[in-house]
């Protein structure tokens, strides 16, 4: 399954990437399948912030959406810290 | 409707100006924010504003386009910028238009308060002591949800 991720902010910072295709080894259903998929995948920084996801944000496909929504091929993840334009 | 996003400064005064001559204008309400030179009583050396490109341009569309649905407003320019800041620069300008004052004023509040907690721009302070993304402002939550009794 591949996937879009985009990464804003601190999370950038931590990540040292803004954007980059991601290739899964098997489909998974939801935002927060990804990321528990990565954690176990990747480790490292991807634990951290399963871990405290619940602290940033999610847009799926330039939509805000939460971790439970439904994730599909191609689609482009962006996880953030919260907003604080203005 | 008017969404730019920007690095370079911008007179809101001209955009003032420009609404005044549309057509049925009667009433121009305009909000602008600026760097404070001192956040947490540290004194800023500049602020970096970073942005989600294209989902920007979207949620402030939506967020106008909520506005208009709630208010008979003429028109809306948004200008908000990112890059590199300075203490006293113009960030952000929210100006709306209608004929009738009551329904600009409420329409700029809604427009900003939403742009404060959905539109993706994040903000970095550059002080003496270092570097340090801002938080959230629970105030800022609070204000958006007030708005929640409209729908």
């Amino acid at each position: 399954m591949n996937l879009k991720i985009l990464f804003f902010a601190s999370l950038r910072e931590q990540f040292e990437f803004s954007q980059k295709e991601i290739t899964l080894l098997k489909e998974v259903r939801t935002a927060e399948e990804f990321l528990s998929d990565m954690s176990k995948q990747s480790g490292g920084e991807w634990i951290n912030l399963f871990e405290s996801k619940n602290m940033y944000k999610l847009a799926i496909n330039q939509e805000l959406s939460s971790w439970k929504d439904r994730i599909h091929e191609g689609d482009e993840l962006a996880i953030f810290p919260p907003i604080t334009g203005g | 409707m008017n969404i730019i996003i920007q690095e370079n400064s911008f007179s809101i005064s001209k955009i003032i100006s420009d609404l005044s001559k549309k057509d049925n204008v009667g009433a121009v309400v305009s909000f602008s924010g600026y760097v404070r030179e001192f956040s947490k009583e540290r004194q800023l050396k500049s602020m970096e504003l970073e942005h989600y490109p294209g989902m920007t341009e979207k949620a402030l569309a939506e967020i106008v386009q909520s506005a208009k649905s709630h208010w008979d407003i003429q028109e809306a320019t948004i200008v908000h910028r990112v890059g590199k800041l300075l203490p006293k620069d113009i960030i952000v300008g929210v100006i709306v238009s209608s004929r009738h004052r009551s329904n600009a004023f409420k329409a700029c509040e809604f427009i900003i308060d939403y742009l404060k907690t959905d539109a993706p721009f994040w903000k970095k302070e550059i002080s003496e002591e270092g570097e340090t993304w801002v938080a959230e402002r629970q105030e800022d939550v609070v204000k958006k949800t007030s708005w929640n009794k409209l729908d």
